[in-house]
């Protein structure tokens, strides 16, 4: 009987723990780079504002971010940027919703790197496009940082570049994210 | 004779004015540097819940008001978080809400807020980004 009442008070203790355990995850704070490598000038760009949720039991991750929070190293290109490029006032936003395919490897409860293949729809200039990349996921201390790095077709969303300026700007683009989650309080 | 070659020589003097004009407005704009809120009036002096409070109520009409305009922000820091260009990203708001005002600031801020905590009473003054969860502010300077 009082071995009964044990096991009822750690069924119940564990099914309290899976209750509360903790799937989302969300950061603020996270870093977009892209990087363009061209003949005639390297073109390197960051935010640091980048907002990125994280279900881990769903294996949902969105990700969202303003144009217009872009750094440049030159103004000159921020305008452009901004004005020619991206129509940052009539696209404020790019935006990736997916999800982990791969989500049984990777333990989110114990410390460790696994390699994460994500498929989702990438918004940019408000042309979407599915993606299949990898990410790394690592697991330290109950923290999850996701990186990934991936290139872009300019053409793809529909971003136009004057003749004069293609040697300038490269056709692809590098996209680096690094994502430092915090439990998500909601 | 004399007449033609003092004649060219106008000419070569005149395309290279020419010339040093345009590379040095080509230099300019290169160059130019990026838009300060230093020195400048804020187009709008708001406390951090009234600036998110406009955007969560409306996105659209905050960002026709606010967007690239000069704000002066108070309130109290729920966040400071460095990035890795050595420049940090401050959080204002209310703890106990989801949102805040979230102000990348210049690299030459970093000293400055070396001893600042969470929960100090600051106030910023930048660039309006726009909105995600939290309303986005760059190029900010600190208590200037």
């Amino acid at each position: 009987m009082k071995k009964h009442a044990i096991f009822c008070l750690l069924y119940l203790i564990s099914g309290f723990l899976h209750l509360t355990a903790q799937t989302q995850f969300i950061t603020r704070n996270g870093k977009a780079t892209f990087f363009s490598r061209a003949p005639l000038e390297n073109i390197e760009a960051s935010n640091q504002q980048v907002l990125s949720i994280l279900d881990t039991q769903k294996g949902e991750i969105a990700v969202s971010m303003l144009m217009k929070a872009f750094k440049f190293e030159k103004a000159l290109m921020e305008e452009h940027f901004n004005e020619n490029y991206v129509e940052s006032a009539k696209y404020p936003k790019a935006s990736f919703k997916g999800v982990i395919k791969n989500l049984n490897a990777i333990n989110f409860t114990k410390d460790g790197k696994y390699t994460a293949n994500v498929q989702g729809e990438i918004n940019i200039h408000g042309k979407s496009k599915l993606i299949t990349t990898t990410g790394t996921v690592t697991i330290k201390e109950h923290k999850i940082t996701i990186d990934s790095k991936f290139n872009l077709t300019v053409k793809d969303f529909e971003i136009k570049i004057p003749k004069l300026l293609i040697d300038n700007i490269a056709e692809t683009v590098e996209v680096t994210l690094h994502l430092a989650y915090e439990p998500h309080k909601p | 004779m004399m007449f033609k070659s003092k004649n060219s020589r106008m000419l070569l003097g005149s395309l290279l004015l020419v010339f040093l004009g345009l590379a040095f407005a080509f230099g300019y704009m290169y160059y130019k540097p990026h838009p300060k809120a230093s020195g400048k009036p804020a187009d709008f002096i708001v406390t951090a819940q009234e600036f998110l409070k406009s955007y969560t109520e409306d996105e659209a009409a905050a960002d026709a008001k606010y967007l690239d305009k000069i704000i002066e922000v108070k309130g109290l820091i729920k966040q400071i978080s460095p990035a890795d260009d050595g420049s940090m990203t401050i959080t204002l708001g209310d703890k106990s809400e989801i949102g805040g005002v979230s102000a990348a600031l210049l690299q030459t801020e970093t000293e400055k807020i070396k001893n600042l905590k969470v929960g100090d009473k600051v106030t910023i003054k930048g660039f309006c980004s726009g909105y995600l969860m939290d309303v986005i502010m760059v190029k900010c300077m600190i208590n200037e």
